[in-house]
């Protein structure tokens, strides 16, 4: 399954939404139970078998996933899952769980519904640069779609009854993925980070060892779901991510002006390395690719910004695999990613 | 220092999380790393972060649940001493079952203890699990009190905000005595 998904572009992805230069995606979650059913890590077998048709009929109902139908993870093959995982419809938790579980997505990857995760179940739409708002009221539309088909655990007081206490209220997590190379070069990505930290959000990044951080992509999400309605938990995370938008430019800006010839250098290096390499881990491969993406963005190096998204999609192992249509080892993984970075780059 | 996850290589990945100005870290190897793809780019909250809620739920007393330090449990089966370890609810109904415990956790999560969002346009009434036929009530005017509850006290007419809450209080008595719909 999956070959040609694995070929394509999520549209989310592809799409040039606002500040998707520095915002690469904008996500909204929506974490919902049914009522008299226990939450997904406590349902016997029986149960979840249960539970699961009751939500993937509803949900197939429903217009948003009209051409799709729900996949059965328990059928699906590893690699396919991981494939999913990678493209972003799916968590880690729903590769890896062995229960009954689901997942739906639109044709354009954009909204998808896992069902049996952590609850029974998970709404999300994805959009390209910063569309929170946008993508709230697309997924509250499905939500009170689905509603006429399922009786939420809901409690006047505490709002919708989640799995985990850290989602009741409102069950939303709001987030943008963002890329920050200059916040990083110009090594004040510490203090913004500490600082947004301070306003109740949370940020998540990936850096490697030494000094400094090697894949400035991070994720700002709300804290908080209860006690505030959806719309402030979304205005606060759209009114932080355009002051870190505003910070990231002049960040950029500063770097042209003041060390141009490091920056540039650097940008070049990468795209050199991009080029001609014959063997790349996926750690390397994201951070020359964090660095092409900047001399892309910033008008250096004449590129389709899209296709350098794709390629941190399709570095990752589950799709070099898919792609090439065989199980690989480390090595070989690495050879087929540089083959086809090399490939996308010509 | 080794990875967090197999705790057999060298860890040479760093995930790094901060909430409300602390850093906590994940240490991953190579391999690790790469299963795992990358991670931060599509997690919601990565598993092997561990349970964010332990930090909260070592607070709650070992009795979580009841004052009397008796062991209590829900009609789903998950008992007081299954939520104090995981931080979990078994289901909807514990959060009645577990009510007196789960209000300071809440309130240290979040804040707050009311929720002031969405609300469906049908609630189920609280009700025992694996029951098929769900009874269900509709919120709007309950919803339209609490909300002219909220606006006397914030107006500081304590008069009038005494008089809904008992107006509130009737209703959800009787909300819960005789259910509306049958869906
Ligand atoms: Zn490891
Ligand atoms: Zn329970």
């Amino acid at each position: 399954m999956f070959e040609e998904l694995a070929k394509s572009t999520s549209k989310w992805l592809s799409d040039s939404g606002p500040s998707s230069e520095i915002v690469i995606s904008s996500r909204v979650r929506l974490a919902r139970n049914v009522n008299g059913f226990p939450f997904p890590h406590n349902l016997n077998e029986k149960d979840a078998e249960e539970l699961v048709g009751l939500v993937v009929n509803a949900v197939n109902k429903n217009r948003a996933f009209k051409g799709s139908k729900a996949i059965d993870l328990l059928a699906l093959p590893e690699l396919d899952r991981i494939v999913l995982l990678e493209r972003h419809i799916i968590s880690y938790d729903h590769v890896i769980n062995d229960r009954k579980r689901a997942v739906i997505f639109s044709k354009d990857e954009q909204t998808a519904i896992m069902i049996n995760e952590e609850d029974h179940l998970r709404l999300q739409m994805i959009l390209s640069g910063i569309q929170l708002e946008e993508a709230y009221k697309a997924l509250d539309k499905l939500d009170t779609e689905l509603e006429k088909n399922i009786t939420y655990a809901f409690d006047i007081d505490m709002g919708y009854l989640t799995a985990c206490p850290t989602n009741t209220g409102t069950g939303i997590r709001a987030s943008v993925m963002v890329h920050l190379p200059g916040l990083v070069i110009s090594k004040e990505i510490t203090k913004v980070l500490n600082n947004i930290s301070q306003l109740g959000l949370v940020t998540r990044g990936f850096y490697g060892e030494g000094l400094d951080i090697k894949t400035p992509f991070f994720q700002i999400s709300n804290q908080v779901s209860l006690g505030h309605t959806e719309k402030e938990i979304i205005d606060e995370v759209h009114k932080v991510t355009l002051q870190l938008v505003d910070y990231e430019k002049k960040a950029r800006e500063s770097l042209f002006k003041n060390s141009r010839a490091r920056v540039e250098d650097n940008i070049w290096r990468s795209y050199g390395i991009l080029k001609n390499v014959r063997s790349i881990n996926f750690e390397e491969a994201v951070t020359l690719l964090s660095s092409l993406r900047l001399g892309v963005e910033s008008g250096l190096i004449k590129a389709d910004p899209k296709k350098v998204n794709e390629l941190l999609i399709i570095s990752q192992p589950g799709h070099i695999q898919k792609l090439f249509a065989m199980e690989m080892n480390e090595a070989e993984r690495d050879e087929k990613r540089a083959e086809l970075i090399r490939k996308r780059l010509e | 220092m080794t990875c967090d996850n197999c705790h057999e290589h060298e860890a040479t990945v760093h995930l790094q999380q901060i909430v409300n100005g602390q850093s906590s870290e994940v240490n991953l190897c190579d391999k690790c790393a790469q299963a795992k793809g990358m991670i931060s780019f599509s997690m919601d909250k990565p598993s092997f972060f561990g349970n964010l809620l332990s930090g909260f739920m070592e607070e709650a007393k070992p009795e979580a649940g009841d004052d009397k330090g008796v062991k209590i449990t829900c009609e789903c089966g998950w008992t007081s001493n299954d939520f104090r370890k995981s931080g979990f609810l078994g289901c909807p109904l514990c959060y009645y079952t577990y009510k007196k415990s789960l209000g300071p956790i809440l309130k240290r999560i979040h804040g707050n203890i009311r929720h002031v969002g969405k609300v469906p346009a049908k609630i189920p009434v609280k009700q025992k699990v694996n029951k098929k036929v769900t009874k269900v009530y509709d919120p709007t005017e309950i919803t339209n009190l609490k909300s002219k509850l909220t606006q006397a006290v914030n107006e500081e007419r304590y008069e009038d905000a005494a008089k809904l809450r008992d107006r509130i209080k009737k209703l959800e008595k009787k909300i819960y005595k005789d259910i509306l719909t049958d869906v």
